[in-house]
């Protein structure tokens, strides 16, 4: 007689794999269904559910796809990427590298790109909340602290560089919209700061100064050499203003100092 | 924060398509049932409107995560969110499944059914044990419906779920749309299930909408809830009393005026037995 932890092994197997296992070795048939479509019942379910779950985080992509062809997308990539997390809302993390590497959407690299920008949002949705930054306690800060300076971006946010418009693409495809305008993908890339103020979800399309502070502060650059190898890269860059800016924005939320490494 | 006191009558599961009308017409709903694997999240505004809401309402919350009979060790992480949110919101009570849905790293997302053998059954009584003591309060556990037997099954769903709790010493939400889905995909008679439950455990009821796809009810939670299984819950009414009854919609979510009406309709069938208790 079959162990617990061997049917639970078996039935697992025919939802992802459903060729893989004989379901009579562990399943009744009924005087309706065999033990195979009784098994494929809950293969149904399952893929109905797990193609719901990523249509809620991808409506954009749903939307440039079509229902069918998104439909058959999803199916694969379930196949390809059972759930691992009891929380469905972690499922559909690498729906876009499976996209960019799906043959029929080889020569529509920009979906790829829209599928990250939607991951980033659903993150970003339900990321963590935070405080606005405290601001007096930064100007407190007296120059030999300052060389101490690093800053911190919300934890709720991600950066996002892409060859496409993504940012008009997605715009442009919300359901709100009857009508899809057309987007030029001609026109040039975009560098993005995908976020949460409060409860108010911001795609921001950011400068090529903005783009590099942010990355920097990401990796953690302090904030003196920060600005030095911000103006190596972008002589005409004002510093002295982009700070505030980013503070003034939003972007910055937290800071910390941490002694110099030798 | 509403006192917990009362979680009575007939309340609704609540969804988010329904969180701005809850929070500016503050609808008379005896109590909100979350499902709280909604709200594991680190932030943003699900909670913020999960906390909104409870500031008016008793609370319970329903669980799908816990995955109860898989037969390898608890989700530690799973749980630790889950605590997190029962200390936050203190709802009168959490509740999940008799089912499983994760093994070897891989999750359905679904409710799974149990084999009913004498190894699930202590299985799931010393995994039930393990997570009362996790979240400090009695769990409650809730009937599935399924579409499927076990080569293995040594008994009924109703001896089965009856051990179990016995043993786990768990208190049980009672779904009854799911007991007559089971009951006609497995060709059963629903009222020896009903008779065998303990009325001493059961705390809570569901009612909920099927579909049907050929000869087999699905439970979908997409539909109001059909005849035949008001017909049950009537029967249920009498055996447990009015006991708390939760609507529960989960796909196709009409308009709150809809889940309403449903609760009304659940509400006449619990005055109706209090007027015959007391005639």
């Amino acid at each position: 007689m079959l162990k617990l932890h061997e049917i639970q092994q078996q039935f697992m197997q025919g939802l992802y794999e459903p060729k893989a296992v004989t379901a009579a070795e562990f399943i009744q048939p009924s005087s309706k269904q065999s033990a195979s479509e009784r098994l494929q019942s809950y293969r149904h379910s399952l893929i109905g559910h797990l193609s719901q779950v990523l249509s809620e985080i991808y409506p954009v992509c749903l939307r440039l796809l079509g229902q069918t062809f998104f439909e058959r997308l999803s199916l694969r990539y379930i196949n390809e990427h059972p759930s691992k997390s009891l929380n469905v809302n972690d499922y559909g993390e690498q729906f876009a590298e499976f996209i960019q590497a799906f043959p029929p959407l080889i020569d529509y690299a920009y979906i790829a790109d829209v599928a990250r920008l939607e991951w980033h949002w659903h993150r970003a949705f339900h990321g963590e909340d935070q405080a606005p930054l405290n601001i007096e306690a930064l100007n407190q800060l007296d120059k030999n602290a300052i060389q101490n300076l690093h800053f911190r971006l919300p934890v709720a946010s991600a950066l996002l560089e892409s060859n496409y418009p993504i940012q008009a693409i997605w715009a442009a495809n919300q359901v709100e919209h009857s009508e899809v305008a057309p987007v030029d993908l001609d026109q040039g890339g975009v560098k993005l700061f995908v976020w949460r103020q409060g409860l108010d979800m911001r795609i921001d399309v950011l400068s090529d100064e903005e783009w590099w502070f942010l990355n920097a502060i990401a990796e953690d650059k302090a904030f003196p050499s920060l600005c030095d190898q911000l103006l190596q890269q972008h002589p005409s860059c004002d510093t002295a203003s982009l700070a505030p800016h980013c503070v003034e924005q939003g972007y910055i939320n937290d800071f910390q100092l941490k002694p110099c490494e030798v | 924060m509403h006192k917990q006191s009362l979680i009575a009558g007939v309340g609704l599961g609540l969804r988010s398509q329904h969180y701005s009308h809850i929070l500016s017409e503050k609808p008379a709903v005896p109590w909100f049932e979350a499902l709280v694997d909604n709200y594991m999240g680190a932030g943003g505004a699900p909670l913020q409107h999960l906390n909104q809401i409870r500031q008016d309402y008793p609370m319970t919350f329903h669980a799908v995560g816990m995955s109860l009979g898989s037969s390898e060790p608890l989700d530690k992480n799973y749980f630790k969110k889950l605590k997190t949110l029962q200390h936050r919101f203190e709802p009168a009570w959490v509740s999940d499944h008799l089912s499983w849905s994760k093994i070897h790293g891989q999750v359905a997302n679904d409710l799974l059914p149990m084999p009913y053998t004498e190894e699930s059954i202590q299985h799931l009584a010393n995994r039930i044990d393990q997570a009362q003591e996790l979240l400090g309060q009695r769990l409650v556990i809730e009937n599935v419906s399924s579409y499927l037997n076990y080569q293995v099954d040594a008994m009924s769903e109703w001896a089965f779920l009856v051990e179990v709790v016995e043993r786990a010493d768990c208190l049980i939400l009672l779904d009854i749309n799911n007991v007559y889905v089971s009951a006609i995909n497995h060709g059963f008679d629903p009222i020896p299930y009903l008779e065998a439950i303990p009325t001493e455990r059961v705390v809570e009821m569901h009612l909920a909408g099927y579909e049907e796809a050929g000869e087999i009810l699905f439970d979908t939670h997409g539909q109001p809830v059909h005849p035949p299984v008001w017909d049950l819950y009537e029967t249920a009414l009498k055996r447990f009393g009015n006991v708390p009854t939760l609507i529960e919609w989960d796909s196709d979510i009409p308009a709150f005026a809809v889940l309403a009406q449903e609760a009304r309709i659940a509400e006449s069938y619990q005055q109706e037995l209090s007027y015959a208790q007391t005639a």
